[in-house]
């Protein structure tokens, strides 16, 4: 085994991630290498030293500053996500799928036929004297309307 | 994490209280003072409770929760970079956190050495090598959990790892 194998076998045995064979192997090479042994003496110093550190027994409760930033965010989508929330919770709620759909194709109806009574009472009408005309002569003016002089009807 | 999804603030209460202890116990080990953990450590649950939605039940909590921590860390320092300030160098900021010392005050003097200089030597580490020591060594995380949060492989790991422990024993060897 190489010298640069071996060490970064050494810590992988720190971890217990090597196979029999492998640990068998690095424990030849270490019986053989002093300066692996070194390394790995030197290693296994360092990471027991980590153990030098205090232990972290209090930890500050920023509850208030997160739940301040989290309802920050909700305000500001708020208005572009919840104003269609409650069509959207009320389309999955399965049940009353089939009787919104129904109610949106009965006002898509209704809005379909108000729409062309608006639209024949909104047509424009002919001018009176051509309605007095058609109702003394009998007859509606086929093409246009006639204007008649001083009626200001064009 | 469902109740967490819809906006229940009071799941949100009861995770945070469940999570925050090692969230900023990693934060603080990672960035060396109070005041920028604190800060990740709110960075961390605002992020996950702003996307709870997309979690997944078949996920594991805390596996994603480590990614969050991980990546709120290294872009706290990425920022504090560009900010050019100097990485804190000492252990004064784990002092007020800190289990009290139960020795001798000249002893404890020693030990207060000690531990600023191994301190000094995790904070020198780069970011990634000291994430991964962090989590290994203080979180007891597998190489596989590490990968996870760390969003590499395992044999980035191995690496990482490697290379963590080779800068420690030179920082930390006896001159």
């Amino acid at each position: 085994m190489r010298c640069t194998t071996a060490r970064k076998h050494i810590s992988l045995d720190m971890d217990g991630r090597l196979t029999q064979d492998e640990a068998a192997a690095l424990v030849a090479h270490l019986a053989a290498c002093a300066e692996c042994r070194r390394e790995r003496e030197a290693m296994g110093q360092a990471w027991t030293a980590l153990g030098a550190l205090p232990e972290i027994t209090s930890t500050p409760d920023d509850w208030r500053a997160i739940a301040a930033r989290l309802e920050g965010r909700r305000g500001m989508s708020g208005w572009l996500n919840g104003g269609w929330s409650w069509l959207e919770e009320l389309w999955f709620a399965a049940p009353r799928r089939w009787a919104l759909a129904t109610v949106m194709s009965a006002c898509v109806l209704a809005g379909v036929a108000a729409g062309a009574r608006m639209s024949r009472e909104l047509a424009p009408q002919p001018p009176l004297e051509a309605l007095a005309l058609a109702e003394a002569f009998g007859e509606f003016p086929a093409a246009g309307w006639i204007a008649v002089e001083g009626s200001g009807a064009r | 994490m469902a109740r967490v999804a819809q906006g229940d603030l009071l799941a949100w209460r009861t995770l945070y209280e469940r999570q925050r202890d090692y969230v900023f116990r990693a934060a603080l080990r990672f960035m060396g003072n109070e005041a920028d953990a604190r800060d990740v450590v709110q960075d961390v649950f605002v992020s996950l409770f702003s996307r709870a939605g997309s979690f997944r039940t078949s996920g594991k909590l805390t596996t994603y929760l480590w990614r969050v921590v991980a990546n709120r860390c290294l872009n706290e320092r990425a920022r504090a970079r560009n900010r050019a300030e100097a990485p804190a160098s000492g252990v004064a900021g784990l002092e007020s956190v800190a289990a009290p010392e139960e020795r001798a005050p000249d002893r404890q003097l020693e030990h207060r050495e000690v531990r600023e200089q191994v301190q000094r030597a995790i904070l020198a580490l780069p970011e990634r090598q000291r994430l991964a020591v962090i989590l290994s060594r203080y979180e007891g995380l597998s190489y596989e959990e590490i990968a996870s949060a760390l969003e590499c492989s395992v044999s980035s790991v191995e690496s990482l790892l490697f290379r963590a422990r080779q800068g420690l024993a030179k920082a930390l060897s006896p001159r």
